[in-house]
């Protein structure tokens, strides 16, 4: 990372001279033209532009291969870390390795920023010292401007966000409840309260929106009145005849130059935030520290919660121990069985296991490239006889299923309610003493319930433990924990 | 061609009054007049000042341009401010009227081979992209037009200044009509690679999404090997192709844009450098008007590297636009009659059960048949939610002569699990129909809580069902069909219900597998007998 970034500054140096030099020939190429020397002044016209043409590529291909590299070792970074068995958000990993990419070209701008205040040089040369202390002082001025606009932005942006949450979540109620609005004929009145909620949201989109803005345009407003009182300082030297024209034009376009580099350093304000949590996110995936437990507990849970459920969950899980955790869907039930084994830390409260194997079977159960017996013995080898008796029990028969040896090429041979049938099963091979069963219920119909959760009766020394949201396996569990929302 | 009909078709559904557009535009189009104002005309106003041969007084000559430039300065941020809150007025107000036709459009949709996770996903997909489109008006179209608009009236103001001053030379004119055309054949050209665009972008999703999912997958995987204690977990991934590909499908997506980048930048420069040539070589260079023609093309030609910028961007965001339209109008299983367009029939008839299932009104018939046999699918067909219903149902042709509304009035349907909109009880049980039974006594008579603070959608699994049914039931249907109606319900909570639900006038269609229940009705049908 630090040869990418010291190559970053190096071209933002490079490329702020080249074009601070461009424009400095142009300037002098309209003067020139202004005294009638035609074939100088055009000449610099058109080796100001050809100068800038050529630099503008260099910049973008060479930020592009920059960015490139900083990818493949983000992605190979990603890789080993999602192989890991914490469990990371993958959501947030993914975010935060766009984030990292994009935050490419941040230095190159910080660099070139820096740069062009050097042509504060020649403005003082010449424009004179008045036009190069008006803008220097005007631009220092405007720093802390630029600090509050970030900050009103990300304000702004914070209750934007939330109100924008609240639309989608209005949203996501009504368009889930819309065959029922079907149904009874109201289509137009939940149609009218999406419309309403909408225009609400806009409103105080509307509102962030100016704060934000009117925060940025200020600095905008100062950027624009520094150009404008550096052209009044040369313009009256010129009409008194202390300053030529080719001076005045000079002291002006450069100013232009030195001023849009420092505003699209300033402008990269969240990128520049963004890229660095990234990186944050990126290196500290902590793992939950797991307490062992002791005696003939499994699992002891004390007071944890999750952040989005008040319930203070106070449990201890012993062989065959049949516990169900309930609740409205996004209550943290998934957040709350992986604080439970340890894959997370709980949100407060401790939880301690012993419990190894678990069986961890969730609605998106995958498989890896293998035969099926590569998938299903996972531990350790097992007589095939067992093998289909315990895909038997599962509701797992027939020719797809009865030749072990067949090769899994993609998960997606089979279907959801299959694949948590064959995680099940995997569980049950490796002879977990915990099995773990995160809302599948959903994926079977009523035959294949009542399959999987006589088979899991079966095991009376297995201890299982199911998070469902309206259908569920367990039907007489020894404990049921109901999650409220907070 | 088409992805440009799309998007217009687009605009023209999002219903925004032409006030609002013209005042976005109108705004646009100053602000970016302004920057060109600062950015070209400055340094002009100043040279032309200078040459200024008519003032005699130098201090006019220097002052007036001063004060022009100085006074631009200082508005244009608040020119930039008007222009941004226009657009974004504009979007939001766009954006309200697709959510409407989101909410619209998934009535129709049927969920039915969809699993329940994944409907929460592509519903909050649909309400994401809808988020976007704003961009359609911010990102496209205003930026678009107003910076042609813009473009036109930069010119115009350089000809006509210039012609004040140099009355006579005959380069503007041809000059002019080649920027015109250059800019106008750019502007062709890129505009035609919006199908090129639309690909990059649907490749990139595409590619975003596997790699995603392939990545998702394998924590999964890791998660669970790593619980069950099994070792050497390495063996069992391979190299991460999809992710790779993803990030390889990004490189490429950006070379291209890289080199339309170029291809635009080149272009504005060699107009730059050819204009000034031709300018030179066209009029003898003796006198200062001639500086003053090849000031303009100058001057005027590095306007176009703006606006080639601004067309540009408007071409990526019309790209992922439309792939977002396209995704939207896909998205969804909805009936062969909504997909067909073909409209509801309003012929209006008497509604009569009895002719539908050959029984008196009133009379209460369960549904019967065993697990999977399709029970439930047999009813939202009847109801009309589903469209391989109506063949499976005796005298079908019946309910089908009756419109969405008539059917509505006349036929209550609760499924197995009711959806609430999250509200308080009075507005989630009127809904705002008119001409409903009072509630009150029903939901008493169902042993349920008449609070007006309480949030159906909040209680409990069999309240919930039984608020739906009061919900169904207050507008007091001839026919109301019940999809296992005591499913997951205590002996007590049963024996509620049925006494509540057989007080009703109505008659009851009610596929079940309770004994109870069917022992209750008048007459139990095997779902076998409806099918054709």
């Amino acid at each position: 990372m630090n040869r990418s970034s010291r190559l970053e500054s190096i071209l933002g140096i490079v490329s702020t001279l080249v074009v601070l030099l461009a424009a400095m020939l142009f300037a002098s190429g309209i003067a020139e033209l202004f005294s009638d020397i035609h074939q100088t002044g055009f000449a610099s016209i058109q080796i100001a532009v050809v100068l800038r043409l050529v630099t503008a590529w260099v910049v973008s291909a060479t930020l592009h291969r920059l960015r490139h590299g900083i990818a493949r070792r983000t992605r190979e970074h990603l890789w080993q870390l999602v192989r890991r068995p914490n469990g990371p958000d993958v959501a947030v990993l993914d975010s935060a390795a766009t984030s990292v990419r994009d935050g490419v070209g941040v230095r190159y701008l910080a660099s070139s920023a820096a740069t062009s205040l050097l042509g504060l040089i020649p403005v003082w040369y010449f424009g004179g010292w008045l036009s190069a202390v008006i803008f220097l002082a005007l631009i220092a001025a405007s720093i802390p401007f630029y600090i509050r606009a970030g900050r009103a932005a990300e304000q702004s942006s914070a209750a934007v966000a939330s109100r924008t949450a609240l639309l989608a979540s209005t949203q996501l109620r009504t368009l889930d409840a819309m065959g029922d609005m079907r149904s009874l004929g109201t289509i137009e009145y939940a149609s009218e309260r999406v419309a309403t909620a909408s225009r609400a949201s806009a409103h105080t989109n509307l509102e962030g929106i100016r704060v934000a803005m009117g925060s940025a345009l200020i600095t905008e407003f100062i950027g624009g009145a520094a150009i404008g009182l550096v052209a009044m300082v040369v313009g009256f030297d010129l009409l008194h005849g202390r300053r030529s024209l080719e001076h005045s034009l000079l002291a002006l376009l450069l100013v232009v130059e030195i001023n849009a580099r420092v505003r699209a350093w300033a402008n990269a304000f969240h990128q520049r935030e963004d890229a660095a949590q990234g990186v944050l996110r990126l290196t500290e995936q902590s793992i939950a520290p797991v307490t062992p437990a002791v005696g003939p507990a499994l699992l002891t849970a004390s007071e944890v919660t999750v952040p989005s459920s008040r319930t203070l969950v106070t449990t201890v899980i012993q062989a065959g121990d049949r516990v169900l955790i309930t609740g409205p869907s996004g209550v943290g039930k998934t957040q709350l069985l992986r604080a439970l084994v340890g894959l997370r830390a709980p949100f407060s409260g401790t939880s301690a296991i012993t419990a190894r194997p678990i069986g961890w079977v969730q609605a998106d159960s995958q498989l890896f490239t293998g035969t099926l017996r590569d998938n299903l013995c996972v531990k350790r080898p097992v007589e095939t006889s067992d093998v289909l008796a315990v895909l038997s029990g599962l509701g797992l028969t027939g020719a797809r299923f009865s030749d072990l040896e067949q090769v899994v090429t993609s998960a997606s041979q089979y279907s959801d309610g299959e694949r948590a049938r064959l995680a099940i099963a995997r569980a049950l091979l490796a002879d977990v003493v915990l099995l773990v069963i995160d809302d599948v219920a959903g994926l079977f119909d009523q035959e294949t319930l009542h399959t999987v959760a006589n088979e899991l009766a079966r095991h009376s020394d297995l201890a299982v433990l199911e998070a469902a949201h309206n259908r569920r396996i367990l039907g007489a569990p020894t404990l049921e924990i109901s999650l409220e929302r907070a | 061609m088409s992805s440009w009909r799309l998007l217009l078709n687009w605009m023209k559904s999002s219903g925004v009054s032409r006030r609002t557009i013209l005042r976005s535009l109108l705004a646009t189009t100053v602000a970016q007049l302004s920057a060109n104002a600062l950015s070209i005309g400055a340094p002009l106003l100043l040279c032309l000042a200078w040459t200024q041969q008519h003032w005699d007084n130098p201090l006019q000559r220097i002052a007036v341009p001063l004060v022009i430039i100085e006074l631009l300065a200082f508005f244009r941020s608040p020119l930039r401010y008007l222009d941004r809150m226009h657009a974004h007025r504009l979007g939001f107000a766009a954006v309200t009227q697709w959510r409407v036709w989101l909410t619209r459009r998934v009535a129709t949709w049927s969920f039915r081979s969809t699993a329940n996770t994944s409907r929460a996903d592509l519903l909050q997909q649909s309400i994401g992209d809808i988020d976007h489109l704003q961009d359609v008006w911010l990102r496209v179209t205003i930026p678009l037009v107003a910076s042609m608009v813009s473009f036109l009236i930069s010119l115009g103001i350089i000809v006509e200044v210039l012609a004040r001053q140099s009355a006579g030379v005959q380069g503007e004119p041809l000059f002019i009509g080649t920027l015109l055309l250059v800019a106008l054949l750019v502007f062709v050209i890129l505009m035609s690679q919006l199908n090129r665009a639309v690909r990059s972008v649907r490749v990139l999703r595409q590619a975003h999404q596997k790699g995603f999912e392939e990545l998702f997958d394998r924590a999964q995987l890791a998660t669970e090997l790593s619980l069950l204690g099994a070792a050497a977990q390495d063996q069992h991934f391979d190299q991460p192709q999809q992710y790779e590909a993803w990030q390889q499908a990004q490189s490429r997506v950006e070379i291209w844009w890289r080199r339309v980048d170029l291809a635009l930048a080149t272009v504005s420069g060699t107009l730059v450098v050819v204009a000034s040539s031709v300018a030179i070589k066209d009029i003898a260079f003796t006198s200062t008007e001639t500086s003053n023609t090849i000031v303009l093309g100058v001057l005027a030609a590095s306007l176009t590297g703006e606006l080639f910028a601004i067309w540009r961007h408007g071409l990526q965001a019309a790209g992922n636009a439309v792939v977002t339209i396209e995704g939207l109008e896909a998205r969804g299983e909805t009936s062969a009659r909504e997909r067909g367009g073909e409209s509801w029939p309003t012929k209006v008839t008497e509604f009569n059960v009895q002719d539908i299932f050959a029984c008196t009104p009133g009379s209460r018939i369960a549904v019967v048949g065993p697990s999977g046999s399709g029970k439930s699918t047999w009813l939202r067909g009847v109801a009309n939610l589903e469209h391989a219903g109506a063949t499976m149902l005796a005298n079908s042709t019946y309910l089908n002569t009756l419109s969405e509304n008539e059917l509505r009035q006349h036929v209550g349907y609760v499924p197995t699990e009711p959806h609430f909109l999250g509200t308080t009880l009075v507005d989630e049980l009127t809904l705002g129909r008119t001409n409903l039974a009072p509630w009150v006594p029903l939901a008493t008579a169902f042993g349920l809580s008449t609070d007006p603070s309480v949030r159906p959608s909040e209680c409990s699994r069999g309240e919930r069902h039984r608020y739906a049914l009061v919900r169904a039931m207050v507008a007091e249907p001839e026919l109301l069909l019940l999809d296992e109606p005591t499913a997951g319900l205590g002996n007590d909570e049963r024996q509620l219900l049925i006494r509540a639900l057989w007080a009703s006038k109505a008659t009851l269609v009610i596929t079940t597998h309770d004994p109870d229940l069917i022992a209750k009705c008048d007459v139990a049908i095997p779902v076998e007998t409806f099918r054709g």
